[in-house]
């Protein structure tokens, strides 16, 4: 059945070292575990960079292997410049940011990635590129590929992200859409978002549910060294276990925590906010001592899993009142450890709570604080909610489940094909590598391929040639035009369609050339990519309006 | 002393937050000509009117102005830089009145000019980012301010309610007062309004957005008009806002769209006219921090029937009809009642200039400048670990 799911290749070169993603690493990491159990058959090749290459070796087995496609060198040197480049850009931004994968760090991975050069799926006869972190770098024309999509957070809260990362995420999300022949979401509210943001073809997109509840285990054998060490009694304290991120609403729940205390909450009753150290946790912590409330708002900093864990299991509840989850992982987390939770009533959280987490409106404080005495002093409603939460969780701990839903949908992408017409090799600031790859979709009209190409003057190779091949055969005869000129290239098409590529020779590296930072291979630029049909029509390939 | 003042809102299409500050920095000038005032025609990230760098709202030789930001990029360069107080002259007092607060200064007392939380009761009333921005600027004037204005008794306990750490001597109340300076003015009718009698038509003056409750108020018409109540038409002077765009659609469904006209935005002069000339001015708002409507609307004259929510009551006083803004039939009986007896809504009219009289801007400024020396010579609030 699945013959031609032989090869997978996975695109892991967002990954970085330790927990810098987030998240969704673990998620993918665990995905993937499952995922080479239940298809023995298929080969996994996990394309990865040098910085996490070493760690991810446990994944190695029989059908799973590794290779890192962005090397040590490149990324040392690269890597720091654009670091340094990007928080000249944002000075606002910190090491971590907001989101269950950090885009930063692919945004600099994806950067580094020389687009266009040379042919790597297709010289490892991979069958499907899957690609867990939402950014289709790798992908090549005619092999499909699917990609996951976690939040469009940028879009509802703009104001919590610097804007080169807004238009960053939208852009990977833009190309995401477009380039994927099938995506999966982390949510129905994910799916539905991206369905409405991007005008998706609704068969284009499933949920598939993050199924990994059992993450952190509950053991009753857990010391309660970590409750003594904070000062804390069991059954006494409320749980916030999220970072420090704006969206993640603190200063609304210190407002209600406030509000809760003045109108009597016990004065022995605390409220637990895990999450990084940084300014915002200096911030928060200054708050809750203007607040009076220093003693009564712990912040315990970084803790192991281990030390979570107990802290979640001897909690009085878990208040989760953020603003925008694509999925809502802690609340899962809690019911697991049968611990009563209540959380907020938007984005994915009534889905994943359903009818377990008492609701409340995270913009209303004494909708909060009213769900913070109910968790405290509501025994029998908090009895009734830990006993259906076990049950929820438990339908979110199938991780095989979740890998067979993944499997589904890549048995789905092989025989959906898209086929419509799209270009790659180009990038949006109008120079082209050396490969432009184009698919065209079959037309009953006759059409014509016309590139235009633009050759700077000060190019350090003063003749380009241009061969055009389809599917491996030369066709025509090649064009060839001088620096300082341009040139078009006409190319009548077959009513078929097709996979063409255009080889542009030589290429160069401007920062080899003495020209710059730039490393990417180039060969010209490129003015504009059209498809002409006979009938008047005109498809403009390049520049692509989607990418803003 | 010398006073930093933000008036960032002060420009053209200023809302309430803009005309408080207009106004009492007017009547500072007059009243205070030995202070030293720096005008912040620029303050926070938050709110940004790209205009405001190239106008001197104010002038006088105690005047000077503060940064004037081309982006709000650089706005917030300057102020969330570290450099902001110094380079602003280390002024006595830093006075926030956008809703933005910024870091807490080494030496300048912080003023904080708190309207309201409407927010936190319903927040559909206002757009997200609108609602993000405001509670973190409240929620930063909690913690960082050394005094807080509010602009009503009931917004002052909203906020002590909402924040009830926050020391209730650091917290004063000083009224807005009418924009409208001189109160004998006729004004000008508007052009939609050519046939109408004067005195012949009801009045609602706001944006038409679901706070100021106006789905009601036409429901509590449609009633009266059903009802038997004389013909005057209703109407509605105000843009549309958020979340009624099927406002006229549902005119259309209570068969009274040839009965409401809508204005849409109006100019001083109008609105002064539609005070002066109405039957009565209702306003039937959910929430408010004060109700400029109705002070505006006594001022001229308006006999006046207002909700008794929140603000409303202090501002109106025994000069107005208060009603539930949630029940409809009442709203309907009191205008039958009102529009059948001539002489009741006369003597409201009376009794409103009486109210309208007892805010005063002078009053208000001079309290202002009262809490600024107070503030300067009291220590700050400390912000430590």
């Amino acid at each position: 059945m699945n013959k031609s799911l032989r090869t997978i290749a996975v695109d892991l070169t967002p990954v970085l070292p330790g927990g810098e993603n987030g998240g969704a690493k673990i998620f993918v990491l665990e995905l993937l575990r499952h995922l080479c159990k239940i298809a023995p058959q298929t080969q996994f090749i996990l394309l990865t960079q040098s910085l996490s290459h070493d760690e991810l070796a446990y994944l190695d087995g029989p059908n799973m292997r590794r290779r890192m496609v962005v090397g040590p060198k490149q990324t040392n040197s690269l890597r720091q410049r654009l670091i340094e480049s990007f928080s000249r850009l944002a000075p606002r931004i910190h090491v971590k940011l907001p989101g269950i994968v950090n885009y930063l760090s692919e945004k600099l991975n994806t950067m580094l990635i020389q687009v266009g050069s040379g042919e790597l799926l297709r010289d490892m006869g991979v069958d499907l590129l899957f690609c867990p972190f939402t950014s289709p770098t790798y992908f090549e024309p005619g092999i499909p590929t699917v990609c996951t999509i976690y939040d469009l957070q940028y879009k509802t809260y703009p104001e919590f992200f610097a804007k080169e990362d807004v238009s960053h995420r939208e852009r990977t999300f833009l190309e995401a859409c477009r380039r994927a022949t099938a995506l999966a979401a982390i949510s129905n509210y994910s799916r539905d978002s991206a369905i409405s943001s991007a005008n998706l073809n609704p068969a284009r997109i499933r949920t598939i549910h993050l199924r990994m509840a059992q993450r952190i285990p509950y053991d009753v054998t857990y010391e309660k060294d970590i409750l003594n060490r904070l000062g804390l009694t069991q059954k006494r304290y409320f749980l916030y276990p999220a970072n420090f991120w704006k969206h993640k609403n603190h200063e609304m729940l210190f407002t209600a925590f406030g509000m809760a205390c003045h109108d009597g909450l016990p004065a022995d009753i605390k409220l637990v906010c895990t999450g990084s150290p940084g300014e915002r946790q200096e911030w928060l912590m200054r708050s809750a001592s203007m607040m009076n409330l220093a003693d009564r708002i712990i912040f315990p900093g970084f803790l192991p899993n281990a030390d979570l864990a107990a802290l979640m299991a001897h909690c009085t509840g878990v208040i989760f009142p953020s603003l925008y989850e694509g999925f809502g992982l802690p609340v899962i987390e809690a019911m697991a450890a049968g611990v009563p939770v209540a959380c907020s009533n938007t984005t994915s959280l009534p889905e994943v709570a359903a009818d377990v987490a008492i609701l409340f409106n995270p913009r209303i404080p004494s909708q909060i604080a009213q769900a913070m005495i109910l968790l405290l002093e509501d025994g029998a409603l908090c009895a009734q909610r830990i006993q259906s939460g076990r049950k929820r969780a438990l339908e979110f701990s199938d991780t095989e489940l979740m890998a067979r839903e993944y499997w589904e949908l890549f048995e789905y992408s092989l025989t959906n094909e898209k086929h419509e017409n799209l270009m790659t090799g180009a990038f949006a600031d109008g120079w082209s590598g050396p490969i432009l790859k184009i698919q065209i979709a079959p037309s009953k009209c006759a059409q014509t391929l016309e590139i235009e190409f633009l050759a700077p003057d000060w190019l350090p190779h003063p003749r380009l040639t241009v061969h055009t091949t389809k599917s491996g055969k030369k066709l025509g005869t090649p064009l060839f035009f001088n620096r300082g000129a341009s040139a078009v290239l006409s190319l009548p098409l077959e009513p078929g369609g097709g996979f063409y590529e255009v080889k542009i020779s030589p290429f160069f590296v401007p920062a080899k050339s003495g020209l710059g930072n730039d490393q990417r291979e180039l060969s010209t630029m490129l003015k504009r990519c059209n498809l002409l049909y006979d009938n008047g029509e005109i498809v403009q390939l390049f520049p692509d309006k989607l990418d803003i | 002393m010398h006073i930093g003042f933000d008036i960032s809102q002060t420009g053209s299409g200023k809302a309430g937050c803009g005309f408080f500050a207009h106004a009492m920095i007017q009547a500072m000038l007059e009243l205070a000509p030995e202070q030293r005032f720096t005008l912040l025609p620029s303050f926070g990230d938050f709110y940004f009117d790209a205009l405001m760098p190239v106008i001197n709202p104010y002038s006088g030789k105690n005047v000077q102005y503060g940064p004037r930001h081309l982006s709000r990029e650089n706005a917030r360069t300057f102020w969330n830089g570290t450099e902001a107080e110094a380079l602003l002259g280390k002024p006595d007092i830093i006075h926030s009145n956008n809703f933005w607060c910024p870091a807490q200064p080494l030496s300048s007392r912080l003023i904080y000019t708190f309207y309201d939380m409407g927010f936190v009761i319903d927040p559909g009333w206002t757009t997200e980012a609108n609602r993000v921005g405001c509670f973190e600027g409240v929620f930063r004037s909690a913690m960082l301010a050394d005094w807080v204005v509010a602009i009503s008794e009931a917004s002052k306990a909203h906020y002590l309610s909402v924040f009830p750490y926050f020391p209730k001597d650091r917290i004063r109340v000083i009224f807005p007062c009418s924009r409208f300076g001189d109160s004998s003015a006729m004004g000008t009718r508007p052009n939609s309004l050519k046939n109408i009698p004067e005195g012949g038509f009801w009045l609602n003056v706001g944006t038409i957005e679901p706070r100021k409750n106006q789905r009601r108020l036409v429901e509590a018409y449609s009633g009266y008009l059903a009802k038997g109540g004389s013909s005057m038409p209703l109407v509605l002077a105000g843009g549309t806002g958020w979340l009624m765009d099927d406002f006229k659609q549902y005119l259309m469904e209570l068969g009274i769209a040839d009965s409401v006209i809508m204005t849409g935005y109006v100019s001083d002069e109008e609105l002064i006219w539609l005070y002066r000339n109405c039957y009565a001015n209702l306003y039937p708002s959910l929430f408010e921090g004060f109700g400029l409507p109705v002070l505006e609307g006594m001022q001229f004259g308006a006999p006046t029937l207002t909700s008794n929510a929140a603000s409303l009551p202090e501002v109106a006083g025994k000069a107005a009809i208060l009603l539930a803004p949630e029940d409809v039939n009442a709203w309907t009986q009191a205008m039958l009642q009102l529009s059948a007896n001539r002489a009741d809504r006369d003597y409201l009219g009376t009794l409103a200039l009486e109210q309208a009289a007892s805010f005063d801007w002078k009053r208000s400024a001079a309290s202002l400048l009262d809490l600024y020396q107070e503030a300067a010579g009291s220590p700050k609030r400390s912000f430590l670990l």
